[in-house]
């Protein structure tokens, strides 16, 4: 009797699992920080991705935002992503860097010369990128091109030498970076981002490098109102989930969701590309000086950056990966110049 | 021939008499229209005093049926607009054309915005846009007023000379100095990157710095209730500061506790959200909830709205939090447990 009990009991669980609705069972709850604020395009986008999964996936899988750095700092939400708390993270190359140094690559100034160039190598590059990430334990499911990096200062920089004159604000907590800055002779300040503003206003700092769109919205052009001309270096980023959230994620809806995450980055990096027109203009009409250098100065550039990329290659830059980068820009010139 | 010649004169004799006629009766029209137009202005300016009086106001402010106000309110705005096209000189319609703009779009475009679920975010931004328009539509519409008494006011804003742009203003200006500013903040708050607005908001932060100024203690502790979300939603580096932001709440508490609770959700948004103070954001929201509306008849209307949204806020909590640290640093609880 207590036998056929549990028997139908058993039964019953099983039709109740063979029937249950997809809506009605647990879902696959992501949380993803990110520092971009709320209502910003990257925030938008970043809705518009939670949206689409929910639907691609029946409500399977949901997704919460916690935009403007609630969430902490790029590097507090990789710390919270290890542990649990969050799922996801929108990070900046600079985040990337943390999870796989070769990131780093991305950042390097003065080694891309074009938004095709870059976009070419950073296509042969993005398989090899995420591989490393995936073995650290995050899965990559959006990389965004978000504009370009450009050196802002109280007074005009032609050349390198110009620029010796100023105290840079850099990221803070990476020593190897500001290493390399001071054996070139510059002065620098590891800074948070969020105090990089009053850094400036109060003589703390004299000259920072930014996206131009950060440089507009968050009006540090206000004060450090030359601007170099060439483009420092691309800025990227990614949307980057646990690899175990992921992989709890039925196999089905994984190639829809990068899909999905896909087609929002296309949509955002058009729409960055617009903003950081605006924000050339609205800077320019608001006294921004934009100095263009020599040939001469831009060749001391180059040189410059590159004697301070060969120090760090091999030691903070994995060798293999600046190799192949430089390989693809070869590849990509050779190419063009045909 | 002397027929035509008599036809002629007798013509001319006739149209001479017409001319005449026209004349005497375009004088007595032209001074019976002059006299009915100013018959007209009178009744409208008497008219429009009336519907800009506090009494009408209060209609508005102390209805307990949002709903009826949210599809009365298009219709009113429109019909005071249509009578500050004929009297511009008219301050109360201004004002209140103006005003109703920026309450319209807050109470009835940007609030339910910010409701309207994930699935509907496309929906969500129109509503968005929209609210911004109007925002900026009031805005402008009460810059009118100001420009009356400095015609320099725009070009001395932009040229960051606040004391020459704003010297003029006196108390007859606060409430124009304030809902200017307000509906500036607002049209910023929903589109941080748009950069024309973005780089005046220091613009509109010197008016409402100016109402402070005047009169500390304007509408029961508006002012304070703007800075609450000032310094409590703008990034550090943009001036946000939660110190202040707490040293606003406290004198918008002492100010009006007994009638409006929008310094409450004020904090529980800007502040609480931000320092991921879920119990404060309880706290605050709580005590909306628990007002008594019959404590001040003259906020129903905003007190109501106050709670379905603080309601809506407790309700979607978890969008806002993360769960403590604490408790998610068990290795893998979080996805192990879904």
């Amino acid at each position: 009797m207590k036998n056929g009990f549990c028997k139908i009991v058993i039964i019953i669980w099983l039709f109740f699992f063979a029937f249950y609705p997809a809506g009605l069972r647990a879902a696959v709850e992501i949380k993803i920080g990110s520092v971009a604020p709320e209502r910003s395009p990257w925030h938008t986008a970043l809705l518009k991705v939670a949206r689409d999964w929910e639907s691609i996936t029946g409500g399977e899988v949901k997704v919460r935002v916690y935009p403007g750095g609630i969430a902490g700092s790029e590097l507090d939400m990789i710390r919270k992503v290890r542990l649990g708390v969050l799922q996801g993270a929108v990070l900046t190359n600079m985040g990337m860097m943390k999870i796989e140094k070769s990131a780093l690559v991305l950042n390097l100034p003065f080694l891309f010369n074009s938004d095709e160039e870059f976009s070419f190598v950073f296509q042969k590059l993005k398989p090899i990128f995420e591989a490393r990430v995936e073995e650290n334990g995050f899965k990559v499911v959006q990389w965004t091109q978000s504009g370009w990096v450009y050196f802002f200062s109280k007074g005009p920089v032609f050349t390198p030498e110009d620029l010796k004159k100023y105290k840079i604000s850099i990221t803070k907590d990476d020593p190897d970076l500001e290493q390399v800055w001071e054996r070139m002779g510059y002065q620098v300040v590891p800074q948070d981002t969020k105090d990089m503003l009053i850094g400036l206003e109060s003589g703390m700092v004299s000259a920072v490098y930014l996206p131009a769109v950060m440089a507009a919205s968050g009006q540090y052009f206000a004060i450090a109102s030359h601007m170099l001309a060439p483009k420092l270096s691309p800025l990227v980023g990614g949307l980057v989930l646990s690899r175990k959230i992921w992989e709890q994620i039925p196999e089905k809806f994984r190639p829809a969701l990068l899909k999905a995450a896909d087609t929002q980055a296309k949509l955002l990096s058009q729409e960055i590309y617009n903003l950081e027109e605006e924000a050339f203009r609205a800077m320019k009409e608001n006294g921004l000086k934009i100095n263009q250098p020599s040939e001469e100065a831009m060749a001391r550039w180059r040189e410059v950056s590159s004697r301070a990329i060969e120090s760090l290659v091999g030691r903070v830059i994995p060798a293999d990966i600046y190799q192949k980068t430089l390989d693809f820009i070869r590849e990509y010139r050779a190419q063009s110049e045909k | 021939m002397i027929k035509s010649w008599q036809l002629g004169r007798e013509r001319n004799n006739l149209s001479t008499r017409i001319s005449i006629l026209t004349i005497v009766v375009s004088f007595f029209l032209t001074v019976l229209l002059n006299f009915s137009c100013s018959l007209e202005k009178v009744a409208l300016k008497k008219a429009a005093s009336m519907l800009t009086s506090t009494t009408s106001g209060n209609v508005f402010t102390s209805d307990d049926d949002p709903e009826l106000i949210a599809q009365a309110l298009p219709f009113a705005i429109k019909f005071y607009e249509s009578l500050l096209s004929t009297l511009p000189e008219h301050r109360g319609l201004r004002l209140r054309t103006g005003s109703l703009y920026i309450m319209y779009a807050n109470a009835f475009i940007q609030t339910p915005a910010e409701m309207t679920p994930l699935s509907e975010i496309e929906t969500r931004q129109t509503m968005l846009a929209r609210a911004k328009k109007l925002y900026l539509r009031g805005r402008d519409i009460l810059l009118v007023e100001l420009e009356k008494k400095n015609p320099e006011l725009r070009k001395q804003l932009r040229a960051r000379q606040w004391q020459k742009a704003l010297s003029s203003f006196n108390q007859e200006d606060v409430d124009f100095l304030y809902w200017a500013a307000a509906g500036w903040v607002a049209a910023y708050s929903i589109d941080p990157f748009d950069m024309s607005i973005g780089l005046s908001l220091p613009e509109a932060a010197a008016l409402m710095n100016r109402v402070l100024e005047l009169q500390p203690d304007y509408s029961e502790g508006a002012v304070h209730n703007f800075y609450i979300l000032y310094y409590g939603s703008l990034p550090e580096s943009l001036g946000g500061d939660d110190s202040k932001a707490l040293e606003h709440f406290k004198k918008a508490e002492a100010l009006c506790a007994g009638s409006d609770t929008s310094y409450l959700l004020s904090l529980a948004t800007a502040v609480s959200v931000k320092n991921q103070n879920r119990q404060e954001f309880i706290n605050l929201l709580k005590k909306v909830l628990d007002f008594d509306l019959n404590q001040a008849p003259q906020n129903r209307l905003v007190n109501i709205l106050n709670k379905r949204k603080a309601a809506w806020l407790l309700e979607h909590a978890d969008d806002f939090f993360l769960p403590s640290e604490e408790i998610k640093d068990i290795p893998g609880s979080v996805e192990e447990k879904k």
